[in-house]
């Protein structure tokens, strides 16, 4: 081991922070720091505690002192790598700042832990703080800025859809009070928005084979509005959504992404289990629902072709992990089994309320056909 | 090693040393720790990558140091998100809700408020962000700064920005001297002054044709097709049906997109010019500084920036921090030297946190 032989004293030049000027001296490294010998000044001996080591390059150590901001000590040549590990590599912090750092990082990461391993129940927690009256007016201005001057106004139709929510409603009322929209559009689909707003899209109720299917889609909003889904989503984007994209940059962005897709799965479940046990309660038939979420599967992980099954089923996971539903083979199958034991179902609407919510859009003056 | 020899070949005051190789390294490293912490960690990516550039670049021989760190970025970036971004969001919420309830006007007066308010913040971010690289960048023991704090700088700021926008641009020679000239010179290396004395005038003389070509092909294409004009029309009446003669409307449609071009090519000349003339009419104490990228150099910068995304589908944007520095150091020129016995230690007041604000606009392009 060379390390008793090797050198122990270095070129070094000084910059005393005043000025810029360079000042010629010599180190001589020791075991408990090193000497400073400058010409016409008394050596001057450093101990390790009080230096850590700033930027280095090969040939070239700069040293630091903790009690001098500005000063610079460089070390030319090679510096021992034995005495060089006695130095430390940052400044020793304050004691007062390790205490705020790290109760800081601690707060961060037991907050961060319970959202991440929690954040469905904080954000159901917190759901009910924002007042009716603050959330209704939001979502009503969502549903004029989605729906324009497309709103249907079936009255018959409206009143057979608000019969069947009724009827849907658990024992002890639902969470917020409903607003049933329906909105003319081909699109075949439906929300929840804030402030109890429901909207269904005509091209839903068109494409619907049997009253049930609407029912059952109305049964699984509802339970979007009764778990308050819409404001945990405001709630969501407006704390951990803001914290993460401004502090986290584009990574940060992404990781948002994530997880609000991951909440929106759950949410989606949620208003699953709660579409079941209403529909059940209602004795209406999850069947319908079930075929529904059935024809919406793509058409590819129909097909019942035993090879390259693996694949498929990861691809189809990946897709799950990637979506903010669950996937609708799943869904459906939940919906098929709740259905097996129901006993004497009735039908969700009678033939003329079903005539009714299918001419919901029809404009007075002109026949829907 | 460093002792400077007067009189033989003078070695380049400013040099830039880095190798892509060690960077790549470094931002490797910074990417994966950045997606495991949920992008916090970028503070301290910065910061290290900072650390790295300056140490690679030498002024007369002796090399730069940074000297900021992570932890004040970071905190830089938690006081402007609760302290500002937070409360501007919720003031944007209220103007909504002002909205819905029919205040209609108070709403939009509100907004436009707010809309001033981020602009002013936008510029005391740029100033503030220059003062603090300059506080954390140290060369033999002697650290940089800022004269003022960036408050009255916010407001110069959002008066030459409401200028250019008046003005469709034209005034940006105007803007962007003035603004250099002020932020640049309240700058200081120790007790050094930089002097930036850029004038107006011939940045205006060269932008006038890029400008006028461009406003003039508008109009002209304007006047010219009757395509474009029906296309415009239904942009702007927001009818999302286009009218009967589909084709000639598509044609119009195609025009703009390349009006949107000779929009872009018209700001990226600009925009070469406009940094060589502020840039090489700036010096520190008596050392005058140059710009020497050539428009060339800037299309090949542009253009490799683009491959270098593209090949790597987007992965390569850890290497641009890599990129634009080692781009500007290599075409800045300084001739002369400077006393470096002369130079005394700077007297002015030190930030405490990083350049948060410009962050969050994203401003700080290193």
């Amino acid at each position: 081991m060379p390390s008793t032989s090797a050198p122990s004293e270095l070129e070094a030049i000084v910059h005393d922070g005043e000025t810029a000027a360079a000042h010629p001296a010599r180190a001589r490294l020791t075991a408990e720091g090193l000497t400073l010998l400058r010409e016409g000044a008394e050596p001057e001996p450093l101990i390790f505690s009080d230096l850590w080591l700033g930027d280095r390059a090969p040939g070239r150590h700069v040293l630091r002192h903790a009690a001098r901001p500005d000063w610079r000590l460089v070390l030319l040549g090679d510096v021992p790598p034995g005495w060089r590990k006695q130095l430390r590599r940052s400044p020793r912090p304050s004691p007062r700042r390790v205490a705020l750092w790290g109760g800081a990082a601690a707060v961060a990461a037991g907050l961060a832990a319970a959202l991440v391993l929690n954040g469905g129940a904080i954000l159901a927690a917190l759901a009910p703080l924002l007042p009716y009256s603050w959330t209704e007016p939001f979502g009503r201005q969502m549903v004029r800025a989605v729906g324009g001057g497309n709103e249907c106004s079936g009255q018959a139709g409206l009143a057979a859809l608000r019969h069947l929510a009724d009827r849907l409603r658990p024992a002890g009322g639902l969470a917020e009070p409903v607003t049933l929209h329906v909105i003319e559009s081909p699109v075949d689909n439906a929300f929840a928005l804030p402030g109890g707003h429901v909207v269904l899209f005509s091209g839903l109720i068109g494409k619907a084979k049997s009253p049930e299917e609407v029912a059952g889609v109305l049964a699984h909003e509802l339970g979007h509005v009764h778990h308050r889904h819409p404001n945990q989503r405001i709630i969501r984007q407006f704390s951990a959504g803001v914290v993460l994209r401004t502090l986290g940059g584009d990574v940060g962005v992404l990781a948002d992404t994530t997880l609000s897709l991951g909440h929106s799965r759950d949410a989606e479940r949620e208003a699953d289990t709660f579409a079941i046990a209403r529909l059940r309660e209602a004795r209406i038939s999850p069947q319908a629902l079930a075929d529904y979420f059935a024809r919406h599967e793509p058409a590819a992980a129909q097909t019942p072709d035993g090879s390259g099954r693996l694949l498929r089923e990861t691809l189809r996971k990946i897709g799950d992990y990637a979506s903010t539903h669950p996937a609708m083979a799943s869904r459906a199958a939940r919906f098929r089994v709740a259905a097996g034991d129901m006993p004497a179902p009735r039908p969700a609407l009678d033939a003329d309320e079903w005539q009714a919510v299918r001419a919901v859009c029809a404009r007075p003056g002109r026949t829907h056909s | 090693m460093t002792v400077e020899t007067p009189g033989t070949d003078q070695p380049p005051l400013v040099s830039f040393k880095g190798s892509w190789t060690e960077f790549l390294g470094i931002a490797i490293v910074n990417l994966v720790l950045t997606i495991l912490t949920l992008g916090i960690y970028r503070c301290w990516a910065k910061a290290k990558e900072r650390r790295y550039l300056w140490s690679r670049t030498t002024v007369m021989g002796d090399p730069l140091e940074y000297t900021g760190t992570g932890g004040e970025l970071f905190l830089g970036m938690v006081i402007v998100l609760f302290g500002v971004l937070m409360p501007i969001f919720l003031a944007f919420g209220f103007a909504d809700s002002l909205r819905m309830a029919g205040h209609a006007l108070e709403a939009d007066a509100l907004s436009i408020l707010l809309w001033g308010l981020l602009l002013y913040l936008a510029g005391v971010g740029t100033y503030r962000a220059q003062r603090y690289l300059l506080s954390r960048t140290t060369w033999r023991g002697i650290r940089g700064g800022m004269v003022a704090r960036g408050w009255g700088y916010g407001l110069r700021f959002l008066g030459c920005s409401v200028a250019g926008l008046l003005t469709l641009f034209l005034a940006m020679p105007w803007a962007n001297t003035r603004l250099w000239n002020e932020r640049w010179n309240e700058a200081r290396f120790g007790s050094l002054e930089f002097r930036a004395e850029a004038p107006v005038r011939p940045l205006l003389r060269q932008f006038l044709p890029v400008w006028a070509g461009v406003v003039g092909l508008g109009l002209a294409l304007f006047a010219l097709s009757p395509g474009l004009r029906a296309f415009l029309d239904a942009m702007w009446s927001g009818e999302m049906v286009l009218p009967v003669d589909g084709e000639a409307v598509r044609n119009g449609a195609r025009l703009v997109v390349f009006w949107y071009a000779a929009v872009a090519a018209g700001a990226f000349v600009y925009n070469v010019l406009c940094w060589r003339h502020i840039v090489s009419h700036t010096r520190l104490d008596r050392v005058p500084l140059r710009l020497n990228a050539t428009l060339k150099d800037w299309l090949l910068f542009v253009l490799g920036n683009a491959a270098l995304l593209v090949f790597t589908l987007g992965l390569g944007f850890i290497m641009l921090r890599y990129r634009v520095y080692a781009f500007a150091l290599r075409h800045l020129e300084a001739e002369g030297a400077l006393d470096p016995d002369a130079i005394a230690q700077s007297q002015l007041a030190v930030p405490m946190q990083g350049e948060g604000l410009a962050d969050a606009f994203d401003f700080s392009p290193v």
